[in-house]
């Protein structure tokens, strides 16, 4: 775990390296060990080399037109101008199939490697984007969490080679879902631009000198300023973090070809730290622009198609590299869209929607309980039949070898899209 | 009150603009910076600022003349040694004025410092939030920089030229505040023709940034940009579209909790109609529902006034009003007697924004050791205020690099995250991050250069490099404040923008970087007094400086 002003103050280290730079991953092993020892909400981790890729589709996807019912009347009487025609719709069985901008995921369903869980959500379903995205992200029903349920798993992660990545966001800030007051979650916007630059024609050794200057300065900052440790883990972590990307960004050629979308890049550089062998556990990264309460058609259809060519492209690219069976990937949205279509031919916010899990670990097929669309609530939304928790725990404890129970507070069930391990 | 001259700098005087650039590895041209004086505010000086000066300054400061901070700079310098522990605020009117020129604006420039201090803790607040006084020529000095509203880089470096030109800095950071609470963005504004739309919308928020909340909401309720961004345009009373009327009461007024699906539903019936044609939001009535409402409690014919008059009143919307301002403004997770006054001061006022504002920077809070340092400066914040430190004047390719940095550190303007704004605003822990700690780091690594000359050096070649040094801003503000030995500049700076508040220790790190291995060659700056100093050793001790903990907060 990351060397955190708050585990330094509690395991007495701050006193010592006050005035000197400590190593930073050399600090932060014998603060994993520590941490292990001490503290009982730790577990050591039963499949190294696992990772968990995380793609949060923002805004409320439409999960009617992601997954399509094609053979239930009711869903082309909610929408007759924006539902999805049977015959343009993927099959995935005699019931529903995929909208046809998702394409691309048709090879991965073929080799029984993509799972689809209908009707995620959970009670009492809250149709506000911020206090769904909260209760997704932090477990807590009443939307006033603030430890995310990724960021509960990275504090405990026992990591004994103190791998600056062990988690990683892309983007340029950190998801609710990865923060924890002892996880300290690195953020990459574009791995080039990881770096510490030097001042023009400086001597290296006179950058070096900067740089532990600098560093000093945030490991001497005074510890009861506001946000002191927060400073603190992040110009160590940052710092940690550059030299390790810097050594492997020459080495790591993509081997597949990305789309060009954000998105890609954010799935490409997440491939960077799993192909490099940086010790990724979880990785993050946030497809925006879902919330389509007007002309939802083209907008959607676009989003679709980079969600799954770019995950296409992610998948080729850690095949090739030989490193695909170890990585599963899970999609989610804070919500489903309502549905009855609007006048604006788009959708007002909904409920339950499906979601999405793919690697060599699936096993494929469609999972959870299809939500009945002849039974609204009053709002005209869904009913949700599958506990989001039941997928987290699935990913926690059959992937991760994480004990699920902890970390979600409870027993939620599991879903059987992973192969036996 | 006596209205001194405006501390404006004089006319940018930089290089026709070049090409926008691309990378930071292109620039070239973050180079030049205006005279950094204030010869205007100098010459009608009023005499108490000599007095006020004084107070600021110590015993002696009366006998320094009247120019800037730094005049006779060793001397009055030695009377600003740091206070306690160096983490709070003390008694000095400096360090308050300073502080509030961070929070209120984004920092001083050179230029500007002296004639805040003149005015003392009571006049620098009075100038700040009064500014319909002051005048401001920013609009010139935008029309100089042609950035014609075609492309969404064009606006963001409109606004933050804006902001770092303006004479009137608390007018730009409401509207910036504004921005983040009642937010559209240019990425769901159609085509590239509706992006002036944007502009309309921020000079509303510019416009109403102080008056009464109501004519804000149902100002914002119609204008074009928020039509496009919530669907507006689409909501006709037929087919209500529930977007603008959940954010409305959800986000911008009485927050979650306060309201049923229901007043959802029938808030977007009553909100119907609206479009948007020729860049102006227009009501056409037959797009409006023309049954009975029930909304709120309230039954009857309601309209878009209705709806804005009840969201207002509501009991629970003055205290999220306060919270979203006193996070952005004084520190994160007030509690409830902090915004107790400036919920007050609204019921008082009939609902007026500057009698909020009014109360909480009169707050005692708004200088209490807990606000010090308290948020983690904004990329804007961060951008704008380290560009104005250092008394550059940015061109086009220097707005370029700020918009580019400003976004690597998470935040463009006119493109936030969502609805919500960016989190920072509320919780400014959000904009710290590893990515973002090293755009802001790197950002004052290529700044630096800039502003010493380097980089206009590298590009004309070494015939040019003392030339570029020698009209660089840096090179200026030396000048300009008469700095004559080199801790005296690095003291400057950490009066400038540390407040002076910065621990012995920790000073001396700043000035061993003055004399460590990069002062041996290279070009030089020249003092006061003719002594000199290595280009190359002082962006060494404000990179320190900069780059620090100290200024990563607000």
């Amino acid at each position: 775990m990351q060397l955190s002003r708050r585990a330094m103050i509690r395991d007495g280290l701050l006193a010592v390296s006050a005035g000197m730079i400590m190593p930073a991953v050399f600090s932060r092993a014998v603060l994993a060990a520590r941490n292990a020892a001490q503290e009982g909400a730790s577990w050591a981790q039963a499949a190294q080399q696992r990772t968990l890729i995380v793609v949060q589709m923002a805004g409320g996807n439409d999960g009617l037109n992601t997954i399509v019912p094609y053979t239930d009347s009711a869903y082309y009487q909610a929408r007759p101008t924006i539902g999805v025609k049977a015959s343009d719709v993927l099959h995935l069985d005699e019931r529903v199939g995929m909208h046809p901008s998702l394409a691309s995921f048709q090879g991965l369903w073929g080799q029984g490697k993509l799972a689809v869980v209908e009707g995620v959500g959970y009670p009492n379903p809250n149709l506000s984007h911020f206090a769904a995205m909260d209760i997704w992200q932090t477990l807590d029903l009443s939307g006033q969490g603030s430890t995310g349920w990724l960021g509960k798993y990275v504090a405990g992660l026992v990591d004994k080679d103190g791998h600056p990545f062990q988690s990683l966001s892309v983007g340029a800030s950190l998801p609710t879902a990865l923060q924890a007051l002892n996880a300290d979650v690195p953020v990459v916007g574009d791995p080039k631009a990881y770096a510490l630059q030097a001042d023009a024609g400086q001597a290296k050794s006179a950058a070096e000198a900067r740089v532990q200057a600098l560093l000093k300065l945030y490991n001497t900052y005074p510890q009861s300023a506001p946000y002191a440790a927060l400073l603190d883990a992040t110009a160590q972590s940052a710092y940690s973090g550059s030299q390790q990307l810097r050594d492997v960004e020459s080495r790591y050629q993509p081997q597949a070809t990305y789309p060009s979308s954000n998105l890609a890049k954010g799935l490409q550089t997440l491939a960077e730290a799993i192909v490099e062998g940086l010790g990724l556990r979880v990785g993050y990264v946030t497809l925006g622009g879902f919330d389509t309460h007007a002309q939802q058609a083209n907008t959607q259809a676009n989003l679709l198609k980079d969600l799954a060519d770019s995950l296409a492209a992610f998948y080729a690219d850690l095949a090739a590299h030989g490193a695909s069976q170890n990585v599963v990937v899970m999609t989610w949205s804070e919500f489903g869209r309502r549905v009855e279509e609007n006048a604006s031919l788009g959708t007002d916010h909904g409920t339950a929607a499906p979601l999405f899990v793919l690697g060599d670990a699936v096993r494929g097929g469609v999972y959870g309980e299809p939500p009945d669309l002849n039974h609204l609530d009053n709002a005209g939304n869904l009913t949700f039949t599958t506990d989001f928790r039941s997928v987290y725990a699935t990913v926690l404890d059959g992937w991760l070898g994480a004990p699920a129970q902890a970390i979600l507070g409870g027993d939620f069930g599991s879903q059987g899209f992973l192969q036996p391990s | 009150m006596t209205t001194p001259s405006d501390p404006r700098n004089p006319p940018n005087s930089l290089d026709a603009p070049t090409q926008p650039v691309s990378s930071y590895d292109d620039v070239t041209t973050i180079q030049q910076a205006s005279t950094v004086a204030a010869p205007a505010a100098q010459a009608s000086q009023p005499r108490r600022g000599v007095s006020r000066r004084a107070v600021v300054i110590g015993a002696a400061g009366a006998a320094v003349g009247i120019g800037a901070l730094g005049a006779g700079a060793g001397y009055a310098l030695s009377h600003l040694q740091p206070l306690g522990g160096g983490t709070s605020l003390g008694s000095s009117d400096a360090a308050k004025i300073t502080h509030l020129l961070r929070r209120a604006g984004f920092g001083s420039s050179p230029a500007e410092l002296e004639t805040y201090l003149s005015l003392g803790v009571s006049g620098a607040m009075d100038r700040l939030l009064n500014y319909a006084h002051v005048s401001n020529d920013v609009d010139q000095r935008l029309a100089s920089l042609h950035l014609p509203f075609t492309t969404r880089a064009n606006l963001v470096r409109w606004w933050l030229a804006r902001m770092t030109l303006t004479q009137r800095p608390f007018e730009e950071k409401m509207t910036l505040f504004w921005h983040g609470v009642l937010t559209s963005s240019y990425a769901k504004i159609g085509k590239s023709v509706n992006l002036p739309l944007m502009i309309q919308q921020n000079n509303l928020l510019r416009s109403h940034a102080l008056g009464r909340f109501d004519d804000l909401m149902l100002a914002i309720s119609t204008d074009p940009a928020m039509l496009y961004w919530l669907d507006g345009r689409y909501n006709t009373g037929a087919a209500p579209n529930e977007n603008y009327s959940r954010e409305l009461m959800e986000l911008f007024t009485m927050g979650i909790g306060n309201y049923t699906q229901d007043d959802v539903h029938q808030g977007a019936k009553a909100l119907s109609g609206w479009v948007v044609r020729d860049g102006k939001g227009i009501f056409v009535p037959r797009r409006f529902y023309e049954g009975t409402i029930t909304y709120l409690g309230q039954t009857g014919h309601l309209g878009l006034t209705d709806v804005i008059r009840l969201v207002c009143a509501h009991p629970s919307t003055p205290g999220r009003l306060a919270r979203r301002m006193w996070s952005f403004f004084v520190y994160d997770n007030p509690s409830p007697s902090d915004l107790q006054p400036l919920i007050d001061a609204y019921h008082q006022s009939n609902h007026l924004i500057s009698a909020m504002v009014q109360a909480m920077f009169h707050s005692s809070a708004f200088f209490s050791e807990k606000a010090y340092r308290a948020r983690v400066k904004s990329p804007t914040e961060f951008v704008v205020g380290t560009v104005r430190a250092v008394g550059l004047t940015p061109d086009v390719p220097a707005l370029t690099i700020m918009g580019q940095a400003s976004a690597a550190m998470g935040q463009t303007v006119f493109d936030p995250p969502n609805v919500a704004g960016w989190p920072g605003d509320g919780v400014s822990a959000s904009w710290m991050s590893t990515q973002a700690w090293l755009s802001r780091v790197n950002f004052v690594n290529l700044l630096l250069q800039g502003a010493t000359g380097a980089l206009k050096g590298r590009r004309e070649g070494a015939a040019s490099a003392a030339a570029a040094v020698a009209t660089s801003p840096l090179q200026q503000v030396i000048a300009a404040q008469k700095l004559s030995k080199p801790d005296d500049v690095v003291n400057y700076f950490v009066a400038l923008l540390l407040d002076n508040q910065l621990t012995t220790d920790r000073r001396t790190m700043l000035s061993a970087a003055l004399t460590g291995e990069a002062s041996a060659t290279g070009p030089t700056l020249a003092l006061a007094g003719g002594a000199k100093l290595s280009a190359a050793a002082l962006r060494q001790a404000l990179y320190l400086l900069m780059a620090a903990p100290e200024y990563q907060m607000n």
